[in-house]
């Protein structure tokens, strides 16, 4: 193992691994300084380039652009109160007022430095879990991971919020969008219209890019132009912030830890860590005078646990081929393009690449902390670029990436079609993570339930790991439900019992 | 109501399709209707629970009166006059009200852009990647963006000299040339007035 893990670290510098990590972070900076376009987006139009190359550059070129978004998307959470991504959101409450009070570049600092620390205890957490998941895996059997498809599914489901039964919809339509092709028993059309083209199946770059990046353009050009409508001024006072990072390590390690713990949870968005996160920098503070109105604790507590939670997501994605959030998702959907299938045969065989990826989290950070401390100014100044200015190039490599998936014009119509689905989606709140996981782990969850029926006939569900994970998933789904009913039948009964005294 | 409204289509082009896709697996061997029964059947019973909780829905937004909110607040004339009751009407509208953008304007935004989508597709379907978005870029940037001549004009040629540089030259994977050019036989059209300079740069 520790030779995979010296391996992996040497495989991180060399070429062209490294400068595709950079062309990654150098995208990623883009990406999350510009409020529009996410990270799944992004990750999203971003596919296409990956089929050239060899896994580890794969990941580099993913991962240096994934691990860089929550960081640089502090910076507009901090100059302009805008969030870049939507885990930096939390940041703004506290850095926005330290910018107005002429303290960006302490803030700034501050949110780097924090992402840093983050970002290598997230990462080392992923090379530590390796040797305890490993053994449980391997354990695992087809009726297993048939049952870990269903709750990664669940997991995103749940993340719907009060649509959920449209969330467990939508991962059950893109499990069906899977089964579109020759199917993978006897060869026979499934749901292919007689069109050739179809055979392989709809082409998972170009419904990703459908979904996420099409709505994504047609959300930037609605909401207008730039995010900064004035110039920044010089940002001073960033080697402070750097230094506020240490003062106050301990709301940075445990902050860190507490991305690190919702990270490892699936459906447990990063969202909602910083959150919490913030909170638990507020509830552990003596002095909490300052806190809204430009607190640096305020700034350190988001930044940390945003970072840590990229390394921790990695781990049930990897492991269980249960990526808990939209990005993850679509970083599985890499997996898949690239010929890895998650679980046992990845953690045994390509123990390298994972440690790869270990390294290429820290290493991206550490690059993204120098880059963005030496060109702070400079990269404020991205916030000028107008929307339009950067559709024409998006839509070319949306549909760039539809085409190169296949290599034929059909995709351009698939990739529209999902464009047309993920707009509705969006307009009418139905969730588009469950569709791709859907659509992404399709041929696995029909592998395994094959094998699992071949052998166990229905048995299979009797097997106590399978009927744990079903109640998993069952309970992820219902259980606020039931909640919510108890505390509101509750409530009911004693405004009764209150009536009936009066 | 809208909002509504557009949840019971959707919900019933899924039933709908749901039961094309189980209907369509019955004639195939078991192991090919396999997964298509296994998942298609319960997502089916889902789609019809959503359908008949969009309707529910429908039919309680229905009874519009309960629907409105009336707010009456004791409220006193500033000059001291008689006072009197402030009524409010809250009329919920199915949809959030937007960050301070004109719904008209959203739609209008909504509608050209996903007409520049459209165009784009059979732009790239009809003269291939180079040339498509070199029209396109430039097309969207004067007509849509009103960005310059000078502006329109150098990021239509940046972005077909990457993919020149990139994908021809560097990659050696030739972009398609669209079906124009495909149905007459030709090659790419940039091709006939790229290809001698090319030659002369590169000595050829």
């Amino acid at each position: 193992m520790l030779e995979a893990f010296v391996s992996g670290l040497l495989d991180v510098f060399a070429y062209p691994t490294f400068l595709l990590m950079l062309l990654g972070i150098a995208v990623g900076f883009v990406v999350g300084i510009l409020p529009g376009i996410g990270s799944p987006g992004a990750m999203a139009i971003m596919l296409p380039f990956i089929f050239a190359m060899k896994p580890v550059e794969a990941f580099a070129f993913l991962l240096g652009m994934y691990a860089v978004t929550a960081t640089t998307g502090d910076i507009t959470s901090i100059l302009f109160g805008v969030p870049g991504e939507v885990v930096s959101a939390a940041t703004i409450i506290d850095g926005h007022p330290m910018a107005k009070h002429g303290e960006a570049g302490r803030a700034l600092g501050a949110a780097l430095m924090s992402s840093l620390v983050g970002a290598i205890i997230g990462a080392f957490t992923l090379a530590a879990a390796i040797p305890v998941v490993t053994p449980l895996v391997l354990s695992f059997k087809s009726p297993e991971f048939l049952a870990l498809g269903l709750l990664g599914i669940a997991f995103l489901a749940a993340l719907s919020g009060e649509n959920k039964l449209k969330g467990v919809l939508a991962g059950g339509m893109g499990l069906v969008l899977a089964m579109v092709g020759l199917d993978p028993q006897e060869n026979i059309e499934r749901y292919t219209f007689g069109l050739v083209g179809l055979w392989e199946g709809v082409g998972l770059v170009a419904a990703l890019v459908g979904l996420f990046a099409i709505p994504e353009i047609v959300d930037l050009w609605v909401k207008g132009t730039s995010i900064a409508e004035t110039q920044v001024g010089k940002l001073g006072g960033v080697w402070q912030g750097i230094k506020d990072t240490f003062i106050h390590l301990g709301i940075t390690f445990r902050c860190s830890m507490i991305g690190t713990f919702f990270g490892l949870v699936p459906g447990v968005s990063g969202a909602l860590s910083q959150w919490v996160s913030y909170g638990h920098a507020v509830q552990s503070a003596s002095d909490k005078s300052r806190f809204g109105k430009g607190d640096v604790r305020g700034v350190l507590g988001p930044g940390a646990a945003n970072n840590s939670g990229v390394g921790a997501a990695m781990i049930p994605t990897i492991a269980f081929g249960v990526p808990g959030s939209a990005t993850t998702a679509i970083l599985l959907g890499a997996f898949m393009i690239q010929g890895l299938q998650p679980g046992p045969k990845i953690l045994t065989e390509k123990l390298s690449l994972i440690f790869s990826m270990v390294w290429l989290i820290v290493v991206s950070n550490i690059i993204t902390v120098i880059m963005c401390l030496i060109f702070l100014n400079q990269l404020a100044k991205i916030t000028l670029i107008r929307g339009s200015l950067l559709i024409p190039a998006l839509l070319t490599l949306v549909f760039l990436g539809g085409y190169a998936d296949t290599n034929s014009y059909l995709a351009l119509a698939i990739t529209l079609a999902f464009g047309v689905v993920g707009l509705v989606m969006v307009q009418q709140g139905w969730p588009r993570p469950p569709m791709v996981l859907g659509l992404v782990l399709g041929p696995l969850i029909e592998r395994n339930l094959f094998i699992s029926y071949e052998v166990y006939r229905f048995g299979f569900l009797l097997r106590p790991i399978v009927l744990v994970i079903l109640v998993i998933a069952i309970a992820v789904l219902f259980l606020p439900n039931i909640q919510e009913w108890t505390a509101r039948r509750n409530a009911l009964r004693e405004e009764a019992v209150v009536a009936n005294e009066e | 109501m809208s909002r509504t409204r557009n949840d019971i289509l959707i919900s019933a082009f899924l039933v709908l399709l749901l039961v094309w896709v189980v209907w369509e697996a019955r004639s195939w061997p078991y192991r090919t209707r396999l997964f298509p029964w296994a998942i298609g059947f319960p997502v089916l019973a889902l789609a019809m629970i959503q359908f008949g909780l969009a309707c529910w829905k429908a039919i309680r937004e229905r009874s519009y009166v309960d629907a409105v909110h009336i707010h009456a607040e004791p409220v006193e004339q500033a000059d001291g006059g008689r006072s009197g009751h402030q009524v409010r009407l809250e009329v919920p509208t199915g949809k959030e009200a937007g960050a301070g953008l004109d719904p008209k304007l959203e739609r209008q935004r909504t509608i050209s852009i996903s007409a520049w989508t459209l165009a784009f597709a059979l732009g790239f379907w009809l003269f291939g990647f180079k040339v498509g978005s070199l029209l396109l870029s430039l097309g969207f940037l004067r007509l849509q963006a009103h960005e310059s001549w000078k502006m329109s004009v150098s990021y239509g040629l940046g972005i077909y000299l990457f993919f020149l540089v990139a994908f021809e030259l560097a990659l050696g994977a030739p972009l398609p040339p669209g079906v124009i050019a495909t149905s007459l036989g030709l090659q790419s059209f940039d091709w006939y007035l790229v290809s001698p300079i090319l030659n002369i740069i590169l000595g050829r």
